[in-house]
C-alpha cells in the first residue's frame, strides 16, 4: 500500500468484493475492475488476511477490491 | 334659572366632560399598555428559537413592536390600539412558522447522525476506488479518459458538500447539514453506479 493511499475496509458497506472464479488470476481481476492487469498487488494488499501468495487465489474467495 | 345656576349647571357639564375624556383617555391608555405588554410577552417567549431560526423575520417583527412601543411612550393610544392587531398576527405567524422550523430540524438532526455514518464510507471507498483508477494505464469497461476526468470533478463536488455539511453541523444547523450531507450522498451514489461499484446500501 502506497502512502497516503486511502484504505477501504471490509467494515465499509459500499466496499466491492469479488467472488473468485475457476480460471480468475489477480492480474484479471485487476484488469476487469481497474482496466490494468498491473496493479494486481493493489488487490492483493488488500485481502492479506486471507491471501498469502498473489499466485494462489481459490475458487469462491471473497475478495475486496479497493 | 339665574345666571349663578346657569354658570353652576355649566362648570358641572363641562367637568363632567372633562372627566369623561380623562376616563377615556384613561380606559385608552391603559388598553394600549395592555396590548403592547401582551405582544411583548408573547414575542419574549418565542425570541430564542425565532433568532436561531428565522432571524431576519423576528426582526421584522421586533421593529413593529419598537413602533408601537414609541406609540404609547408618546401617548398615541389610538395608533397603538389601531396597530396592535396587526403585530399580533405577525408574532403569532412567526410563532407557526418558528415551531414548524424546531420540529424539521429536530427531524434533521436525527437524519444526521446516519448520514454522519454512511456519508465519509462513501468518500473513503470512492477515494479509494479513485486513487488506484488515477494510476491505472488504462480504463475498465465503461470509463474513457474523458468520463474518468468528469468523475473526478464529480467526486471533488461531493466532497465540497460533505465539508459544508459537516460545517453546517458544527455551527448547529442541522437542516443544512442534512441538504448538504442528502446532495453528496445523492453524487456519491451515482458515481458508484458510474465505477460499477453496485448500488449503495440502506442507510
Amino acid at each position: 500500500m502506497e502512502e497516503g493511499q486511502t484504505q477501504v475496509t471490509k467494515d465499509n458497506p459500499y466496499a466491492q468484493y469479488h467472488v473468485v472464479q475457476k480460471g480468475d488470476t489477480l492480474s484479471k481481476i485487476a484488469e476487469e475492475y481497474y482496466g490494468d492487469k498491473m496493479l494486481y498487488p493493489r488487490i492483493f494488499e488488500a485481502n492479506r488476511d486471507i491471501l498469502t501468495d498473489p499466485n494462489k487465489i481459490k475458487p469462491g474467495q471473497k475478495l475486496l477490491i479497493p | 334659572m339665574n345666571l349663578r345656576n346657569h354658570a353652576r349647571s355649566l362648570a358641572v357639564g363641562v367637568l363632567a366632560s372633562m372627566l369623561l375624556v380623562a376616563g377615556g383617555c384613561s380606559r385608552g391608555k391603559d388598553e394600549a399598555t395592555r396590548a403592547v405588554s401582551a405582544a411583548s410577552a408573547s414575542l419574549s417567549a418565542i425570541s430564542e428559537e425565532a433568532a436561531k431560526y428565522m432571524p431576519s423575520e423576528l426582526q421584522s417583527v421586533e421593529s413593529s413592536l419598537t413602533a408601537l412601543r414609541e406609540n404609547l411612550a408618546k401617548g398615541e393610544y389610538k395608533q397603538v390600539l389601531a396597530n396592535a392587531p396587526a403585530l399580533t398576527s405577525s408574532i403569532d405567524s412567526l410563532k407557526s412558522a418558528v415551531t414548524a422550523k424546531a420540529m424539521e430540524a429536530k427531524a434533521a438532526a436525527q437524519e444526521w447522525t446516519g448520514l454522519a455514518a454512511s456519508v465519509p464510507q462513501m468518500v473513503t471507498a470512492l477515494q479509494s476506488r479513485v486513487d488506484i483508477l488515477a494510476k491505472s494505464k488504462r480504463y475498465p469497461k465503461g470509463l474513457d479518459a474523458k468520463s474518468f476526468g468528469t468523475l473526478q470533478s464529480d467526486f471533488e463536488n461531493m466532497k465540497s458538500d460533505w465539508a459544508a455539511a459537516m460545517n453546517a453541523s458544527t455551527n448547529g444547523n442541522p437542516i443544512d447539514a442534512v441538504a448538504g450531507a442528502k446532495s453528496a450522498k445523492a453524487t456519491g451514489e451515482r458515481l458508484l453506479q458510474q465505477l460499477g461499484m453496485g448500488a449503495a446500501p440502506a442507510a
